[in-house]
């Protein structure tokens, strides 16, 4: 493994090497600049590494591009929510259940989409434009649309940044309660929430991992 | 039910033209194949692709049944069709591969400089392709018996409406919902799982066949092809007709659109400054649907 990438002279990920167990959920923490949404770039496919390899499941998808990644099981969220603006909570959910069709022209199954929105209690939101939901709901949205996959890896980058400080334990235990079996990477500086929800903690400092502990003691750390 | 509106529409438009005379009858042929090549803008513009080269598929449907005729001595439609499909579709693949990665306006130079690279091809190899005097086209057959004026509007009506039922069909499918997420936030949608290069590749294939069938209409209209068809102002048109189609809120907007952009031609012919009116009204026109819209 061994994930390096630099931006010019920037060493944005500096020799990374790791391990997600299935259904383990990571908490990559580390101050800003330290590599963290670089490294959720990297693992989901949105860059290529400078060097080091992936593997998913024992599949080399160091170089297979974002969407079939998605296919083999890796999806991911954006730190900041990356909805469709200017449509309906429906139609972004619409999209996501297209785009794991290929060209077909056989239309939508409304089924599909009903089922994205209820699992994550947005379906009474439907027919609302995406611009006047909440942060929250906007996190929670951008994160349904990833799980539309059914992803076996979900990468979450900071999925409660934006979120008013007393609602992100009620989103987390949301978000977490809703994806059972699914091994996460989360992104995370909250360290009350690390401590909930994490199985093991990563420690990122200048594009390195310099410890991996238990959540129990991601305080001793100085992060 | 909804679906066929577009289709049942075009029909019903095609058998009142055909009842209002010879001029209405022609007019009517050529927006109907006109309104091909702006249904090809149009569906690239759900992806946010300005193709400014779609021209180049409208002359090469066009060009490759007058090519059949001078060297294979064939008018048989079918024929005809099979060449101009497979011309057209071709070039699409190839401007679908070529401007693959490219996007927003160096899409649209690249598609430009290809249909230029066409229209010089077109302008120079006299010999082959009648240079800029373009090449003659026969009146089709269909199994031997030439098809008519009447069976021409029939063609044009009957394709256009082919094309309609498919934006129709589009419109609600898989397929239309990535364009959408793919114009709005590309990477967004490749995230999701869709292959944005392979959905953009088909549909640069479907716009081409479209526009080059246009083409094909358009030739048969007139009797002559000439590399006009692919000069980059008449790509320029036909994208205006497709920025216009999607502002309507029906499929069979480009075929509206087309009828439009006709008319107005048409009446500007009588000024001084026939592009200047031409102009100002297609710029009046956007103005009013945007303000609408914007209610
Ligand atoms: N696209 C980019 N171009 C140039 N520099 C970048 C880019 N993305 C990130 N960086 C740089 O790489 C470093 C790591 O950034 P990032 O991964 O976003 O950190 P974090 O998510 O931990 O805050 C920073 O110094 C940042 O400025
Ligand atoms: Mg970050």
């Amino acid at each position: 493994m061994s994930l390096r990438k630099s931006f010019g002279g920037v060493k944005a990920v500096d020799g990374v090497s790791m391990d997600v167990e299935e259904g383990e959920r990571l908490a990559v923490v580390g101050p800003n600049g330290s590599g963290k949404t670089t490294l959720i770039n990297l693992l989901s496919g949105l860059l290529k590494p400078d060097s080091g390899d992936i593997y998913f499941k024992g599949i080399r998808v160091t170089n297979k591009p974002l969407h079939a990644r998605v296919k083999l099981g890796i999806a991911r969220s954006f730190q900041l929510p990356s909805l469709y603006q200017g449509l309906t909570v429906r139609q972004n959910a619409a999209i996501a259940v297209s785009a794991l069709r290929g060209f077909s022209l056989r239309p939508v199954d409304e089924e599909d989409v009903r089922d994205a929105l209820e699992r994550f209690g947005l379906w009474e939101k439907r027919d609302l434009p995406v611009g006047s939901l909440s942060e929250g709901e906007k996190k929670i949205l951008d994160i349904a649309l990833a799980v539309v996959a059914r992803p076996k890896v979900l990468l979450l980058d900071e999925p409660t940044s934006s979120v008013a400080e007393e609602n992100k334990f009620e989103l987390m235990e949301f978000v977490v309660g809703r994806l059972k079996g699914v091994s996460l990477v989360i992104v995370e500086h909250d360290l009350d929430i690390v401590e909930a929800f994490a199985d093991r903690v990563a420690v990122m400092h200048s594009g390195r991992i310099t410890a991996v502990v238990p959540p129990g003691e991601v305080r001793r750390m100085a992060v | 039910m909804r679906g066929w509106l577009s289709p049942i529409a075009i029909i019903t438009a095609a058998t009142a033209a055909y009842f209002g005379g010879p001029f209405l009858r022609f007019a009517a042929v050529y927006i109907l194949g006109w309104s091909l090549a702006v249904f090809g803008a149009w569906l690239l513009l759900r992806y946010g692709l300005v193709n400014f080269g779609i021209g180049a598929s409208y002359a090469l449907g066009a060009y490759a049944a007058g090519l059949m005729y001078r060297y294979l001595h064939t008018a048989d439609l079918a024929v005809h069709l099979l060449a101009a499909v497979g011309a057209a579709g071709a070039w699409g693949a190839l401007n679908g591969a070529v401007g693959i990665k490219t996007r927003g306006i160096y899409y649209s130079l690249l598609s430009l400089s290809l249909s230029m690279v066409l229209y010089g091809v077109l302008v120079k190899f006299y010999t082959v392709t009648g240079g800029s005097d373009g090449l003659y086209m026969p009146d089709p057959r269909l199994l031997g018996v030439r098809i008519g004026t009447a069976g021409l509007l029939a063609l044009a009506a009957l394709l256009a409406a082919a094309w309609a039922a498919l934006g129709e069909v589009f419109g609600r499918s898989y397929a239309g919902h990535v364009a959408a997420g793919i114009k709005i936030n590309e990477l967004r949608t490749s995230a999701l799982g869709a292959d944005v290069g392979r959905h953009i590749l088909i549909s640069s294939v479907l716009a081409s066949i479209a526009a080059g069938l246009g083409g094909l209409i358009v030739g048969y209209s007139t009797s002559h092809v000439s590399p006009d068809f692919a000069y980059w102002v008449t790509s320029g048109k036909m994208v205006v007709g497709g920025l216009i189609a999607s502002f309507l809120p029906w499929t069979w907007g480009f075929v509206a659109s087309a009828a439009l952009y006709q008319a107005v031609e048409l009446y500007s012919l009588q000024f001084a400054y026939p592009e200047l009116v031409v102009g100002g009204l297609l710029l009046a026109i956007l103005a009013a649907w945007r303000l609408y819209y914007r209610r």
